[in-house]
């Protein structure tokens, strides 16, 4: 990625580094896990300021995990937790300096938007007509102002997710942690979430995230990190990871209604077509991926299925990095 | 069917926690609750007594001897004004004043308003071993000594308002565990930098809710207070603050120890109702069988009574009350340390 920003203001990590701002979050050899199962193996990370990471990988990864590090939330065995240069477990100044979204929306279901946020700033040490400042600011990033009245209990799922990310952020934390902000909502939502994490971290705040999104991630995130059995198997910029992965390479699928007849089958492998799904789905990654579609392309019409061919994503990312990992 | 209530079945027997607390706690506390109130049903109250034998006759001695040797626990004390004394303080259920008499000493049996049931069980006794015949007239009689009143209704107004006040802490401390799981806890103590404050807050709210649920009992009950001193309402008020405070800490501790709320709900129930009933809730306890008596001043409820008694019905501010006091906040602070340690022992592995 080029420095400079985006449609949606993201900045380059490089960028921040060259002015000179410390790393909102480093973790440095961090070793973690639950009562004697290691989950965390050595994890190095450094989230820089106005930096969106998005933290990638398969279930049991240790993405949650290192996001529990990060935030204090878990004990580590070995290695170093920093927030903004400070040890995470032992200085509750670093505790502070972050704003927490987990994946359920963690809200007062008896008070409104407005509440909630204005206590959670009052908790933050946020006094006088800084509260009302912070709580509107963090109520029109998140787009969530026209239900800030509005008791928690009574919000739709959407909304609610707004008034988490802005729960999250009405503290002005210096580390955004984000625990997949996107569950159950729509595209509009999504978008506007998207929107608001870049605006958040537009003043300066690192976001670690964790999201099994890849849309939003692929619209959000500076840098993705690929987890593999405790580590990172893989980091950088999402399309700069795309590109040095697969290169021109495209993906072919092939959707079929009914597992694939023994002719058809016949064919699709002889095109190199991996089967998925009991013969229903089939894929092959191939530069040529364009060709070879519309070689097949009356064959699987006459079955009654689909050819596509696309550009691999996040989650072809993430499921080759792991394959080549184990 | 069949195959989902075997899957049912299989998940019960799995459930170890589940399946102690679903069998076998129930026997436990039926073993309990028929041990600590069986006895007093049969007539068989271990009462504490505090004679005086102001006779000095073979007959009397013997009467008194066999008094000490029949009760739970006996004083012989050297003046009626002590035996007197130890009934108006609570240190004793009953007084027995021998005095000389023809051809029998004459016996009065000191009654406590409250301790009327006691009284007359000591007075039966006491009827059967001086007149066997059951036409001869009673040389027992009962004289109430004490502050005059309904200490009934100020004995339950305190009994009842400790257990509710540890009920209400129960369900309030649930809301923790509904917060560790959702992240709200968590989310929580990072803006607040540590997690005593988020505790904190919650264990003093359910303390506010817990005095407020006693002030709303005390208040119903005044006007069978006897006329109370400015300091015995400060004591009681105090008192009342602690108990709550005390349940807000069990509450916490308990229900923060458990995993989630289907290990919580069972236990803090058990838990409740254990300490209500051996601290004297339910039944007084000087009903109870001596051991569940001795067992009671292990419960905050036990002690959190006889402070409201000595505070609100004899007006005294006595070594009973303070070391109610230092009981219940000891358990108030003991609790909360407790919570705090599980707490972070679930968030941080």
């Amino acid at each position: 990625m080029k420095a400079g920003a985006d449609i949606l203001g993201r900045r380059d990590a490089a960028v921040e580094s060259e002015r000179g701002g410390r790393p909102a979050l480093v973790l440095t050899g961090v070793r973690a896990g639950y009562g004697g199962l290691p989950v965390l193996d050595g994890l190095d990370l450094t989230i820089g300021q106005g930096e969106v990471y998005a933290l990638l990988g398969p279930n049991g990864s240790g993405k949650s995990t290192a996001a529990r590090v990060a935030c204090g939330l878990l004990n580590v065995n070995a290695g170093l937790v920093e927030v903004g240069e400070r040890e995470v477990v032992l200085d509750h100044r670093a505790r502070r300096c972050i704003g927490l979204a987990p994946q359920e929306t963690a809200l007062f279901p008896a008070l409104t938007v407005r509440e909630t946020l204005t206590t959670v700033a009052r908790l933050a040490g946020l006094r006088g007509r800084a509260v009302g400042e912070a709580v509107e600011r963090a109520l029109e990033i998140t787009a969530a102002a026209p239900r800030a009245d509005h008791r928690v209990a009574s919000l739709s799922g959407g909304w609610r997710r707004r008034a988490n990310l802005a729960a999250a952020l009405v503290g002005d934390p210096d580390l955004i942690v984000l625990d997949e902000p996107t569950e159950g909502v729509d595209a509009e939502t999504r978008g506007q979430l998207a929107r608001a994490v870049r605006s958040a971290v537009a003043g300066g705040a690192g976001c670690l995230m964790i999201s099994h999104d890849a849309a939003f991630v692929e619209a959000t995130a500076d840098r993705v990190g690929v987890m593999a059995r405790g580590r990172l198997a893989a980091e950088g910029a999402p399309q700069a990871l795309l590109d040095q992965t697969f290169g021109e390479a495209r993906l072919l699928t092939v959707r079929l209604a009914q597992p694939a007849e023994a002719a058809l089958a016949r064919a699709l492998e002889a095109c190199g077509l991996e089967p998925r799904d009991g013969g229903r789905h089939w894929r092959r990654l191939a530069a040529d991926a364009a060709n070879q579609a519309a070689g097949l392309s009356a064959l699987v019409d006459e079955a009654g299925g689909e050819v596509a061919v696309r550009r691999p994503g996040l989650d072809d990312l993430v499921a080759r990095i792991v394959e080549e990992s184990a | 069917m069949i195959a989902l209530f075997l899957a049912h079945a299989r998940g019960f027997v799995r459930d170890l926690p589940g399946l102690v607390m679903t069998l076998a706690l129930p026997a436990l506390v039926y073993l309990m609750f028929s041990a600590i109130f069986g006895a007093g049903s049969r007539g068989e109250l271990d009462l504490t007594l505090a004679i005086h034998d102001g006779a000095q006759t073979p007959a009397s001695r013997a009467l008194a001897d066999g008094l000490v040797e029949g009760a739970a626990r006996a004083e012989l004390l050297a003046g009626a004004a002590d035996a007197e004394r130890a009934v108006e303080s609570g240190r004793a259920d009953v007084g027995v004043l021998i005095a000389p008499g023809s051809p029998l000493p004459s016996i009065q049996v000191l009654s406590a308003s409250g301790r009327t049931v006691a009284a007359q069980a000591v007075r039966a006794e006491l009827d059967a071993a001086l007149s066997p015949a059951e036409a001869t007239p009673s040389a027992v009689t009962v004289r109430a000594v004490g502050p005059e009143g309904d200490m009934q209704a100020v004995y339950y107004a305190g009994a009842v308002s400790v257990m509710f006040v540890f009920f209400a802490a129960m369900h309030g401390a649930m809301g923790a565990l509904d917060d560790r799981r959702s992240g709200l806890t968590a989310r929580l103590s990072l803006a607040a930098g540590s997690l005593p404050p988020v505790l904190g807050a919650r264990f003093a709210w359910m303390t506010t809710v817990g005095a407020a649920q006693s002030l709303v009992v005390f208040a119903i009950a005044w006007r069978a207070l006897p006329p109370l001193e400015p300091l015995s309402i400060a004591a009681g008020l105090l008192t009342l603050i602690l108990v709550a405070a005390a349940g807000s800490g069990l509450a916490l501790a308990v229900v923060l120890w458990c995993r989630a709320r289907d290990q919580a709900q069972p236990l803090s129930t058990v838990v409740v109702l254990l300490l209500a009933a051996l601290g004297g809730s339910m039944v007084p306890r000087f009903l109870m069988p001596e051991l569940f008596r001795d067992l009671g001043w292990l419960t905050p409820h036990a002690w959190a009574i006889e402070a409201y008694q000595a505070v609100l019905w004899r007006g005294e501010i006595d070594g009973v009350v303070q070391g109610a006091w230092l009981v219940l906040a000891g358990t108030a602070a003991a609790g909360f340390m407790i919570a705090l340690a599980a707490e972070r022992r679930r968030r941080l592995g």
